[in-house]
């Protein structure tokens, strides 16, 4: 690694020497935390995770096609989402045990809020520190679909554990055939941890990409996460439970289905606002325009391409709501991702140029 | 049918060019607005007292109009001017909604080299100014095309040479000028330099032809905007001409050491206006000798005027 890469790779955390190596803390707790999580799983639900597994990620696999129009991000960024949401699961394990010792009984009102408040919380929260800490660069080029990505990555790894657990012991259960980590109980619905987080993500996603800083969007911000809150709550609170207040949240919820219904509708608004930005924000500027593929070993690098250029289209589209001096920065950053695309044309051309020679 | 008249939004009409593509604009047909930061008695437009970075109560006039000239520019190196300068210019084109936008870039971001810059070469940000030229190119190239919008064209002059006002505000041809006036040494380091150094130049008039000529171009981007190239030797040798002054030139390969040497950018901007010239049908009218001549009778008009 160059002194630049490593200057730019530096950690805030600080670093520790393990075997030579040098790991920064937030890594250590990353891999320490996908430890946990995934020997948990095994140690616990043994065949039965890995079969869980698959289904969580079918899931994450749908809202990946999904998305593939729309989105900035990586599957290597997918994958350490989904990862994340098994480290804070671990974080949640260790919040439930403290919260046990304050209040032993399992039935505890308090215990039905308090759980789904920490646990949608924490799954939304390696997504609003990625977005924290970029909040000055990488952040204004991410479109909704990839804050929607990362979430339900992070709910589908996050849930992971519990789904294993539950159909161990609860046996296999029926689900919607497009959305396997569903459970449906009767009239019931039970969307599932990567749902849930989805819904939070996408609303996210649309609040900062249709105005970060308008105070309407902040309602639009929390919508998803309140109601995943409020949906998680009436799923928890229902277990075991009849009389008026089931009643009542079975009907505000829909039983379940209300969820269901908000999620596929967010997802539809994130892509299509999404497309939108990427078809109508940039111009037909020469640097931007799309390389023509040569070989099928170009994909690789035309599909890097469109990341990029997607990311410069969410960026632009957000400085139309910034003013002064903030938009000028966000130009700033603009004029330097279009300069890579710029080098990327003429590097293409230049090896276009030899390929054309070499026959 | 009654013909119906063109509205044209122009920004720096005080500065060294904007005169002069005032004049040019109305002598075309068009009903100026231009924009000014302080109250001023302009003939010839309606102006609009206001802040570049403050673009809402100009806004409705900019997207009513069927051109934009956006000549505004801070000419500091700073980096708040800078990030001013980019967020001015963000502030039009936010309410650009049809029409051509006819921008000012620099010529001076093209590198010294001994040919001829055309448009698509890679580019030499040396200075804060230089970035915030190359962002505004990016931004209206960004936006051009997009919805209604016409074309985004950027002209990129040559150095500025006029008799206006503002003729002495960090201009080459005033910075040369009051060093010949102190008689001064002009350093090159090699013969080759005397003879090849230089930069292409612009009268303030020619580009206020060059600037409503651009209203025509139908294809964004950049063009390059030049009357003509001069090496820094013969435009030092036209103001000892014109002025009567006795400025020298020493050749040797040492930055200015002694009192009175000065030393002029060490390479040669040759702009290659062929893409402007043809796209545009632009053909420059003003000379170097007449330049000057105009710029010193207006020094020396300017010196015998009671204070």
């Amino acid at each position: 690694m160059t002194q630049t890469a490593r200057a730019i790779r530096a950690p805030g955390w600080g670093t520790v020497t393990l075997g030579g190596h040098q790991l920064s803390w937030r890594m250590l707790l990353f891999w320490a935390g996908v430890t946990f999580w995934l020997g948990n799983m095994i140690l616990h639900t043994g065949l039965s995770g890995i079969r869980e597994l698959r289904a969580s990620l079918y899931f994450v696999a749908e809202i990946i096609v999904i998305t593939s129009a729309t989105r900035t991000i990586g599957l290597d960024l997918v994958a350490k989402f989904y990862c994340w949401g098994g480290t804070v699961m671990g974080v949640m394990w260790l919040v439930s045990a403290v919260f046990t010792s304050f209040v032993p009984s399992p039935d505890a009102v308090s215990r039905q809020f308090f759980v789904p408040f920490m646990e949608e919380s924490l799954k939304l929260a390696p997504v609003a520190y990625l977005l924290w800490r970029g909040r000055t660069s990488r952040s204004w080029t991410m479109g909704a679909s990839d804050i929607m990505l990362m979430a339900a990555a992070s709910g589908g790894g996050f849930g992971l554990v519990e789904e294993a657990y539950f159909h161990l012991h609860n046996g296999p259960t029926r689900a919607l055939d497009w959305l396997p980590l569903t459970r449906i109980n009767g009239p019931t619905l039970t969307v599932g941890h990567s749902t849930w987080t989805g819904l939070a993500g996408a609303t996210l996603g649309l609040a900062l990409l249709w105005g970060p800083r308008k105070p309407l969007n902040y309602v639009l911000a929390g919508s998803g996460i309140l109601w995943s809150i409020f949906d998680h709550s009436h799923h928890n609170y229902g277990v075991d439970r009849t009389g008026f207040s089931v009643d009542l949240f079975n009907f505000v919820t829909g039983h379940g289905w209300i969820a269901l219904y908000l999620f596929v509708l967010a997802v539809i608004l994130v892509v299509t606002s999404d497309l939108y930005v990427v078809r109508g924000t940039l111009s037909g500027s020469p640097e931007l325009k799309i390389p023509r593929l040569s070989g099928l070993e170009d994909l690789k690098r035309v599909w890097r391409f469109l990341m990029v250029r997607r990311g410069l289209a969410y960026l632009m589209f957000k400085a139309r709501y910034v003013t002064g001096r903030n938009r000028a920065e966000l130009i700033l950053q603009g004029n330097a991702i279009d300069q890579s695309l710029a080098r990327f044309h003429n590097q293409w051309s230049g090896s276009a140029l030899q390929s054309r020679t070499d026959q | 049918m009654e013909p119906t008249t063109k509205h044209a939004f122009l920004t720096g009409v005080t500065g060294q060019a904007g005169p002069d593509v005032l004049a040019e604009l109305v002598c075309r047909g068009f009903e100026v607005a231009a924009l000014v930061r302080r109250p001023a008695q302009i003939s010839g437009c309606r102006v609009i007292v206001g802040d570049l970075f403050d673009p809402a109560p100009f806004a409705k006039e900019v997207e009513e109009s069927d051109v934009i000239v956006h000549l505004a520019s801070s000419r500091s190196l700073g980096q708040d001017e800078v990030l001013g300068d980019i967020a001015g210019c963000a502030g039009v084109i936010e309410h650009w909604k049809h029409g051509t936008f006819v921008g000012l870039s620099s010529g001076s971001l093209h590198p010294g080299s001994p040919v001829a810059l055309r448009e698509g070469m890679p580019l030499a940000i040396g200075n804060g100014y230089a970035l915030g030229k190359a962002c505004n190119e990016f931004q209206l190239r960004v936006a051009a095309g997009v919805g209604r919008r016409g074309p985004g064209i950027t002209l990129r002059p040559g150095i500025f040479l006029g008799a206006g006002k503002r003729r002495n505000d960090r201009q080459v041809l005033g910075e040369i000028y009051k060093r010949c006036r102190s008689n001064a040494k002009f350093l090159f380091w090699s013969e080759e330099g005397l003879e090849s150094f230089g930069s292409s130049f612009i009268g303030t008039a020619d580009f206020g032809r060059a600037v409503s000529d651009a209203l025509v171009l139908k294809i964004s981007g950049a063009y390059n905007v030049a009357g003509g190239f001069c090496t820094w030797r013969h435009l030092i040798e036209t103001i000892n001409r014109c002025a009567g002054t006795r400025a020298e030139f020493v050749v040797s390969p040492r930055p200015p050491s002694v009192s009175g040497e000065f030393a002029l950018p060490q390479c040669r901007r040759f702009l290659d206006t062929a893409k402007f010239d043809q796209a545009a049908s632009f053909v420059p009218r003003q000379t170097l000798e007449q330049l000057v001549e105009d710029y010193v009778r207006a020094e020396q008009t300017a010196g015998v005027r009671p204070h």
